[in-house]
């Protein structure tokens, strides 16, 4: 029932707000980067008939030829693609726990920070709705369809195919029955294939993209790890960098399958999985924005079980949170507009950002590993130290 | 990670964390102690540094300096000359000016005045051997910061532009610019940014000329180098200075400090509490305006030198003009920028500074301090359990939202009034009423339950730490010392438990972190707000406050407005609000 006051209320957003407060929005470098940027959109689906090196996904400049980039029609989608992921969160959260739903669907659709990355148009949201989507099309069974959301999703940030992981495990586990999963893996790679073939001409044009992604082409300060290294430190390294990162965001993925699949309840240990692997793509792949951690945040309440055996509170996590969110921009403005600081005192902050996204993920696994080892030996008063 | 951990467990075990959370109201004030504490600790040796040049392509005073006592003749001949020009008009003195500054072979331009500024004028000397890209910018105003006539001044700037035209090693444009005063100043480097067709280029580095005299000695100098908005100009451009001006003879000092005493740890502390206090109130001074605010806001190095104690014998104003020329023969060997992690200190002496990393904390306890104070009155509550927080909120956000519009509304029609004395003051006397009357008074109208009444007092302090911090790393001083001032705020007890706490101590509290008492304290305390005397100096904060906003874009009043106004009114409404009672209590 909230669906349609926020719904006005978003498009009563982009309606309302003065141009130059989107445009600083749009180019901050919290909400944006090169490779997701709205900016860049446009740029590309201009120039589409000149040049033919895409950054951005190609099947989003076909969406804007089929609506001939209409800036009514550019924000309904925006914002109904907000809201359905709204939707399918909390029919995904509700399925598990007993939560209040209404105060989730609050807690998305009118939390400042998912309007301001709303605002900023950024095509992360995309990707977070096919995440959602098949999360929530997994939870019902329906296998073939998340196969085909996360293709989707994979196609948009490469990341995504990562899931694919767990998500195929708990099939298996499901059904088991290895040719389901196998069906399942087909429809993931046939319809990477069907995408690719049906919005790209050439097959370079579609692998720019993701070269682009995996090698970090475009070196620009954001929110994440990555661009220290390729600015400040020797080039000679760099390649020995990209190996790293792209090893290291892929290194956490089976090891985390294994170890939840073996939870009494598999169905939310592999969910939990799926959480984890996330959050930790939020931090550790090449482009993140704040976007990729509202997803990773949005999902919090499906672990509500695992709330009081946190070592921080909750609201001091999202105190830090929030504090950190507001001295990033701080840290930045000093170093590009003041210049009075420099690069080491946005990457500090970033850093310390970061940090407190392991912390509190470490904090999660640690109690989601508690409370397995409960369901299984039974339930001590007594707080577990190590298992 | 795995050492946190074991010290967790440890604290843990020990039960350290519930008592810490019983005592964080004293664990917050010591905090804030501690940090105020620490600007003490910093002039013990040790703790400061000796400054040194960090750009090694600069070399201070490695060249032989041509601007000898031969030139002195020029110096007394364009003095006496305008020595006559003391009493003409503003439009006399430029044309007379310019004449000669084009006869020097500058290329010489009026910039045109508008309603509120006059005119100024600069010429510009396209170096020989640059590409005409940067420039370096002599500045001699006709009027000093205090307001006297800058009759050395003006005279060596343009005797010394009639010099350095005839040196051929200029690889940057060297532009002399004669501003009437500091705001023309400001006006001048507005509109070589943004209209000007007649530019040389970036302006690496701007020293102004103060010489309000007619003799031809002095004997030390000052260096003047505080901007706006925390802004300093690189430290390697003042250590190039005092290390030029000890170099010809020249003893400096900062901040109005005296030359001869000794310099010691009170001499330090001294100068270090002085920069504090002149960095924090940068720009809200409307009657001693310093010149190298003029520049802040355009990444400009600016720095202002000014002769001192002007007598008959010792050094004399040509080796103060030596100081001018061997600081653009040093910036005139820059090759690429000024180095970059040189924008952070603060000055204890000429000759020592602290630099960010030692500094920092006392501010960042400060803020911390505030923020345990916001949290100590979420944890030791009984009003409050995690459960109905996001209950609570959004009638608590909204109320703080409409504060914080309210008064921003306000603050900003303030400022294009700021013009208008009659306003300023009716509205201060307002103000300043409102800040005795208020805490006593009761607000009936606003009914909060207790659990809304201990957020929204909890999300006022919140704010404050937040806010602190984020003006910390931008400008260290303003964070530190409004932070000292509103530390009362913390001492505000409003919940059941503290129902033996007096309420006179919530009202002086109220009263003492108010932003009007501090207006008033500043302007008692020191001078240089007002040309009109000491009855006038609270008003004169406050009008200084308010019209620097527009005119040299200084963000003290955005951050006093936002950051201070709102979270002071807001817990006041939480102290004064009607509350309701409790479930528990109606029950009993």
């Amino acid at each position: 029932m909230f669906m349609l006051p926020a719904l006005f209320l978003r498009l009563a957003l982009f309606l309302t707000i003065p141009a130059d407060i989107e445009s600083i929005i749009q180019d901050s470098v919290l909400f944006s980067t090169p490779t997701n940027s709205y900016k860049q959109l446009q740029e590309e689906f201009f120039l589409q008939h000149i040049r033919h090196t895409v950054t951005t996904s190609p099947l989003l400049i076909t969406i804007l030829n089929l609506i001939n980039n209409d800036q009514f029609l550019t924000n309904l989608i925006y914002s109904v693609v907000d809201i359905s992921i709204a939707y399918l969160l909390v029919s995904t959260i509700g399925r598990f726990t007993k939560v209040d739903r209404e105060r989730i669907l609050k807690l998305y659709l009118f939390n400042p920070l998912v309007l301001l990355s709303l605002v900023s148009k950024t095509t992360t949201i995309f990707n977070n709705l096919f995440i959602v989507a098949a999360l929530n099309a997994l939870t019902v069974s329906c296998y073939c369809l998340s196969a085909i959301f996360i293709a989707t999703s994979a196609y948009f940030t490469y990341y995504s195919w990562y899931l694919m992981v767990p998500i195929l495990t708990y099939i298996y586990k499901e059904t088991q029955c290895t040719l389901i999963v196998i069906k399942t893996l087909l429809v993931f790679a046939a319809t990477t294939v069907a995408i690719m073939l049906l919005t790209t001409q050439s097959k370079e044009e579609f692998f720019t993209y993701y070269r682009e992604l995996s090698s970090f082409t475009t070196i620009t300060p954001n929110l994440g790890l990555w661009w220290y290294f390729f600015t400040e430190i020797f080039e000679f390294f760099h390649n020995f960098f990209i190996v790293m990162f792209n090893l290291y965001t892929f290194v956490y993925v089976i090891p985390l399958t294994l170890k939840f699949q073996g939870r009494q309840d598999y169905r939310k240990g592999l969910i939990f999985s799926i959480w984890v692997i996330l959050a930790l793509e939020a931090i550790f792949k090449p482009y993140p924005v704040i976007a990729d951690h509202i997803l990773v945040h949005s999902y919090v309440p499906l672990w509500s079980l695992c709330f009081h055996d946190l070592k921080f509170p909750l609201l001091l996590s999202y105190l830090a949170n929030m504090v950190l969110l507001l001295m990033l921009p701080t840290f930045y403005f000093m170093w590009i507009n003041l210049s009075s600081g420099n690069a080491n005192f946005f990457y500090a902050i970033g850093l310390v950002f970061s940090f407190i996204q392991v912390a509190v993920l470490m904090d999660f696994i640690w109690a989601m590993i508690q409370n397995s080892h409960r369901a299984c030996y039974g339930f001590s008063r007594k707080r577990l130290t190590q298992i | 990670m795995s050492l946190l951990e074991t010290l967790h467990r440890k604290l843990e075990k020990h039960g350290i964390i519930a008592q810490c959370i019983r005592y964080l109201p004293v664990i917050s004030f010591l905090f804030a102690f501690i940090g105020a504490g620490w600007i003490f600790f910093l002039p013990v040796q040790g703790q400061y540094r000796d400054t040194y040049i960090s750009e090694n392509a600069l070399m201070p005073s490695q060249a032989y300096n041509f601007y000898r006592e031969s030139e002195w003749n020029f110096v007394r001949g364009y003095r006496s000359e305008i020595e006559k020009l003391a009493n003409a008009s503003h439009e006399e003195r430029t044309e007379k000016l310019a004449e000669w500054l084009s006869q020097t072979g500058f290329k010489t331009t009026v910039q045109e005045g508008s309603d509120d500024h006059l005119s100024n004028l600069y010429g510009i000397l396209h170096a020989p051997r640059g590409d005409d890209t940067e420039a370096m910018l002599l500045v001699a105003p006709w009027f000093t910061s205090s307001g006297e006539f800058n009759v050395g001044g003006v005279s060596l700037g343009i005797a010394l532009a009639r010099f350095l035209q005839r040196l051929s090693v200029w690889a940057k444009n060297i532009i002399v610019v004669f501003p009437e005063d500091q705001s023309s100043l400001r006006y001048w480097v507005k509109g070589y940014h943004e209209s000007f067709d007649h530019t040389g280029g970036s302006i690496e580095g701007a020293i102004v000329v103060e010489f309000p005299s007619s003799l031809d000695y002095l004997k030390y100098v000052e260096v003047d180098y505080v901007g706006v908005n925390g802004q300093l100009p690189n430290l390697d451009l003042i250590n190039s200075v005092v290390m030029i001006a000890r170099h010809e003879g020249f003893d400096t000092t900062l901040h109005g400090m005296p030359i001869n005493v000794s310099r010691g740890y009170i001499y330090r502390l001294k100068t270090l509490w002085r920069s504090i206090f002149h960095l924090a109130t940068a720009g809200l001074r409307r009657a001693r305006q310093n010149s190298a605010e003029a520049f802040s806001g355009w990444n400009i190095q600016a720095i202002t030198i000014r002769g001192m104690e002007f007598c008959n014998e010792g050094s004399d104003i040509t080796s103060f003009g030596r100081i001018v020329e061997a600081t653009f023969r040093s910036i005139n060997n820059l090759l690429e920028k000024w180095h970059q992690s040189f924008f952070f200190y603060l000055m204890l002496s000429p000759v020592h500074f602290v630099s960010i990393a030692t500094y920092l904390p006392a501010a960042v306890l400060m803020a911390v301090s505030f923020f345990l104070a916001s949290l100590s009155i979420i944890f030791n509550n009984d009003d409050i359990s995690f459960k109905n927080i996001d209950i609570a909120l959004p009638k608590v956000s909204f109320l703080f939202a409409s504060v914080l519009v309210s008064e921003s509304v306000i603050g900003i029609s303030l400022t294009y009034a700021s013009d208008c004395e009659l306003i300023l003051l009716l509205t201060f006397i307002t103000g300043a009423g409102l800040t005795i009357i208020l805490p006593t008074a009761k607000l009936p109208q606003i009914v909060l339950t207790a659990n809304e009444r201990s957020i929204l007092q909890a999300l006022s302090l919140f704010v404050v730490a937040v806010s602190l911090l984020m003006v910390t790393v931008v400008h260290f001083s303003l964070a530190l010392l409004s932070g000292i001032a509103m530390i009362p705020l913390t001492f505000v007890r409003l919940q059941k438990e503290h129902a033996k706490h007096s309420p006179v101590v919530n009202n002086a509290s109220l009263i003492a972190s108010s932003p009007f008492t501090t207006m008033l304290i500043l302007g008692l305390l020191s001078d240089g707000w007002t040309s009109k005397g000491l009855i006038w100096s609270p008003l004169g904060v406050f009008q200084g406050l308010v019209s620097s906003f527009d005119a040299l874009n200084c963000w003290t009043w955005a951050f006093v407005v936002i950051c201070w106004f709102t979270t002071w009114s807001c817990t006041l409404l939480a102290a004064n609000a009607k509350v309701l009672p409790t479930e528990r209590e109606k029950t009993e």
